[in-house]
């Protein structure tokens, strides 16, 4: 019985980061069978990926700090090997595939870690082919990764680990910048490298795709394992408890839509008019695209990575000039390099947006002319948990409290028109509560919200109307009445539009 | 800051140098905009020595190994493609490796020091050298081709005393961009618990 | 992904011919030494099949060289003086950039003997300059949205705070970067100590060296021809 040998084990381990005040990991103890799925949950903070650093030997050499208890991984102790040293049996995918590649090709790419560990070059071509061809991607070899899409890279991440056919693969929040269609596809890969036999760890919030997958999740809370639960007793919990868990939902059909309704402004706000872009020198992104917006509406933009919702974003904010489209704000015609006097963008990247030395500051930035603005700031600050910080230098604050803070910049701005694009990526329950708080707080107070968005329970508590874009156009545009729209909306980011 | 000189070569370390100068070519690059004449080429080496201070300054904060700033320097040099510059950024590198190595990577005053000994090396062979030493053949078939006149002009450009007052202008700059590089250092970098 | 149909040749020959194009380009005389230099570099660039790229900048080339013509001293001083030297480095670094994979300039630098410590820098910027660029770009967007946009207005006369606002989140972001990066390269053992194979092979062959003893030979009578009295303008 092979399933039964234990190849990662945790004795009490704790671990405390350096420059760090409290422990990351307090007292862990756990066992983990050869051929298991296991899923590491729980709030951001709560030491899961720190749990994922110890089993990939990233701790404690490269993330140092001090170490208590013992980890043993294949049988050897953490603290007598290094990540190099464990990369030959524990193959690493990380959250961010952009910054995770060391060339700039797929094929390079998939052979990087062959090539450190010197295998023969013949053995490096046959195993690079092979990679391709068992996980049918053959369509991505030898491309360009700048110009792949995110979902396309993480598949390049996946075939990269299975070259040195390693026992065991950890992977810290995989799903964070997929979309649904993506990470399905995702999906199909994990199952494969199960039915082969290999362990797999995945730290991670989002759940819905490890559904029927995992034989174990762990959740975690400051630092320590609070609950275990099987894949099965995960499954039966309800709706409310996850919630009371603070977790996302396991299972995307539990997802119920709140009632959200746009607040009684009959008149047209925005309006925009045939709108067509396309990068130089390729395809036409966006066809002629018109739609009408009202005050006090959010209007969620779904659709595959890719597809030209963010370009839609940023054309609408006058980040972009795009070759014909007409914009009409309260009736009148608006010239694209106006647009900017009237549209506000919210990036997906937080750390794009963040330009000062203190919390305060970053939202009085731009805002200085607002009367009664120190007044705004701290009722602002206060309604997203941040009064706190607010004296914090913005890169010390948590990727969550980041977000939060650039959508407090935008509640600031008297910008009738806010676009946020994907508030949500890699935020955890609460954060992402939060932020549908923040957006929901902005509707109601009579602005027209756009928010670009791969994520159905964001949509289900913040979305009075969605747009589906696939191929350049408004596929459908849908009211969110009830479950049947709902229902529209679920079926077409898991198909990819199709 | 502290934990000076812990370890020897780690890859991170590398890697964030690495990353750090590519940081520094892409100002540079900026800067380069302003060489479509003659005359605002001359700002330049000096501009770059004010605006790149915060590259150079992080790499001693956040790797705190006096080989990461040979690395630095000698890689800036290389991205240059330009033989004599490559030669004077590795002894620039050199001189400031062994500064760092003596007194700490710590150490501001003489950070300030060795910046500025790399940035004048580097203008020296990177803008200098070509439009100075080699210029003299230039120069004479443009006096055959636009006369006297215009001769005058360009040889006040290239002169030696031109280019001694503009390395002294580039050490100026650095020295100012070194104190700017220290404020952000302290306004940013150590509040924000990233070095 | 390798949409050009050129010669293929070893790597290192590209870079020896940015080193020569470069100090030979400010070292010698313009004139006819300049245009003869512009020459090899153009012939090595159709050599690697960048039709396209060579023909811009052979049009280019001879554009300003006939707008130099027509101008009146100042202007045409600053073509034959920059912008025909610049010309001739930008299109050898075309060469390199647009027709050699990063791991096979690894894979040649590394089997030259090279130190990691070298190597892998030179890796990083070939990797990193394209990504540099698109967050520059957000920033700006960003900056724009929030009302700080890059105004040339607003360059004048906030200099100080433009260079801040700009490069404080590009720092910020290369230093979480580089933390990432050298994390996943550290567990694809990048440092682990072994001899490094290729998956690109690079050899020196027979035809690398011949090609290599013609570009030195034109490179020689480049220098030759500067000695010579002859001038073509």
């Amino acid at each position: 019985m092979k399933k039964q040998i234990p190849i990662i084990s945790f004795e009490h381990t704790s671990f405390q980061y350096e420059g760090q005040i409290q422990e990351n990991l307090r007292d862990v103890n756990l066992t983990i069978k050869s051929g298991e799925f296991l899923v590491i949950t729980g709030q951001s903070g709560c030491g899961k990926t720190t749990l994922t650093r110890c089993i990939n030997n990233l701790i404690p050499r490269f993330f140092e700090g001090v170490l208590s208890g013992e980890v043993i991984v294949s049988g050897r102790s953490i603290k007598e090997s290094d990540a190099g040293e464990a990369g030959k049996e524990i193959a690493s995918i990380f959250q961010d595939p952009r910054s995770q590649f060391f060339t700039t090709n797929s094929s390079s790419e998939v052979a990087f870690a062959c090539e450190n560990y010197g295998i023969p070059h013949e053995e490096i071509v046959k195993r690079v082919d092979r990679a391709f061809q068992s996980l049918d991607m053959e369509n991505l070899k030898d491309r360009d990764i700048f110009t792949l899409s995110s979902g396309e890279r993480q598949k390049i991440a996946f075939l990269a680990a299975t070259t040195l056919n390693p026992q065991i693969y950890v992977l810290d929040e995989p799903s964070a910048n997929l979309d649904i269609h993506a990470i399905l596809q995702m999906r199909k890969i994990l199952s494969a490298l199960k039915a082969a036999g290999h362990t797999i760890i995945v730290s991670e919030h989002r759940l819905f795709y490890l559904y029927g997958l995992a034989d174990r999740f762990l959740i975690m809370k400051e630092g320590r394992i609070c609950e275990e639960l099987t894949g099965e007793e995960m499954a039966k919990l309800s709706a409310s408890q996850m919630r009371s868990r603070r977790l996302r939902p396991l299972n995307l059909n539990t997802i119920q839509i709140e009632k959200i309704e746009p607040i009684g402004h009959s008149e047209v706000f925005l309006q925009i008019k045939n709108m067509s872009f396309s990068h130089k020198a390729m395809p036409e992104l966006l066809h002629s695209i018109s739609i009408e917006a009202h005050k006090g509406e959010t209007i969620a933009l779904v659709g595959e990575n890719g597809c030209g919702k963010t370009t839609f974003g940023k054309i609408l904010s006058g980040l972009i000039r795009c070759r014909q489209g007409g914009f009409f704000i309260d009736g009148k015609n608006v010239k694209q390099r106006k647009l900017s006097d009237y549209v506000y963008f919210v990036m997906q990247e937080a750390d794009h947006q963040l330009y000062t030395d203190s919390v305060t500051e970053e939202l009085r930035l731009g805002n200085k002319k607002i009367p009664g603005i120190d007044e705004k700031v701290s009722r602002i600050l206060k309604m997203l948990h941040l009064e706190n910080f607010k004296d914090c230098h913005p890169y010390a604050l948590s990727g969550g409290q980041k977000q939060r803070l650039t959508i407090g910049a935008a509640m600031l701005s008297e910008k009738p028109i806010i676009v946020l694009d994907e508030p949500t990526s890699g935020l955890d329950w609460n954060n992402m509560y939060a932020v549908a708080n923040a957006v929901n707080f902005l509707r109601k107070s009579g602005k027209v919200v756009f928010i670009i968005t791969h994520d159905l329970e964001f949509i289900s508590l913040t979305a009075s109307r969605t747009l589906l874009l696939k191929e350049g156009i408004i596929k459908d545009d849908l009211q969110m009445t009830g479950k049947s729209t709902f229902k529209i909306v679920k079926d077409f980011m898991m198909k990819g539009g199709e | 800051m502290q934990n000076e000189n812990k370890k020897g070569f780690q890859v991170r370390d590398l890697i964030v140098t690495a990353l750090l100068s590519v940081c520094a070519l892409v100002i540079y690059i900026l800067c380069a905009f302003l060489s479509f004449s003659p005359y605002t080429m001359l700002v330049v080496s000096p501009l770059w020595a004010l605006l790149a201070a915060i590259t150079y300054f992080l790499v001693a904060a956040k790797t705190k190994k006096p080989w990461a700033l040979f690395i630095f320097c000698a890689v800036t040099g290389i991205y240059g493609f330009y033989p004599p510059m490559i030669i004077c950024c590795i002894i620039a590198g050199i001189i400031s490796a062994l500064i760092a190595w003596k007194t700490g990577c710590t150490n501001g005053k003489t950070l300030t020091i060795s910046y500025i000994i790399y940035m004048v090396l580097a203008a020296f062979s990177g803008t200098y050298i070509p439009f100075l030493f080699f210029s003299k053949q230039t120069l004479e078939q443009y006096a055959g081709m636009f006369g006297e006149s215009y001769l005058g002009i360009l040889q006040t450009l290239v002169s030696p005393i031109t280019a001694i007052i503009m390395l002294i202008v580039v050490g100026l700059c650095a020295f100012i961009g070194a104190i700017i590089a220290k404020k952000l250092l302290k306004k940013h970098f150590q509040k924000a618990g990233m070095v | 992904m390798r949409t050009h149909h050129g010669l293929y040749y070893d790597s290192r020959i590209k870079l020896l011919l940015i080193l020569l194009t470069s100090a030979l380009a400010f070292a010698l005389g313009g004139g006819l030494t300049g245009l003869l230099l512009f020459g090899v570099v153009c012939l090595f660039s159709f050599l690697s099949g960048l039709w396209k790229t060579s023909i811009k900048f052979l049009t280019a080339y001879i554009a300003l060289l006939m707008l130099a013509q027509i101008l009146p001293i100042h202007l045409s001083s600053v073509i034959t003086f920059f912008l025909l030297r610049i010309l001739t480095i930008a299109l050898a670094l075309n060469i390199l950039f647009q027709t050699t994979e990063i791991a096979e300039l690894i894979a040649s630098l590394q089997v030259s003997h090279i130190p990691q410590a070298i190597v892998i820098p030179i890796a990083i910027i070939l990797r990193f300059l394209p990504s540099l660029k698109q967050d520059a770009i957000y920033i700006k967007q960003g900056m724009k949205t929030r009302g700080v946009g890059l105004s040339f207005w607003r360059v004048l006369s906030h200099p100080a705070q433009t260079y801040e606002g700009f490069l404080i989140p590009i720092l910020m972001r290369l230093l979480m970067t580089a933390t990432e990066l050298s994390a996943s390269a550290e567990t694809r053992g990048i440092s682990y100590p072994c001899k490094k194979t290729h998956y690109i092979l690079v050899d020196f062959r027979l035809r690398d060296g011949l090609l290599l003893i013609g570009m030195l030979a034109l490179f020689a009578v480049v220098i030759w021809t500067s000695f010579q009295p002859i001038s073509l303008f």
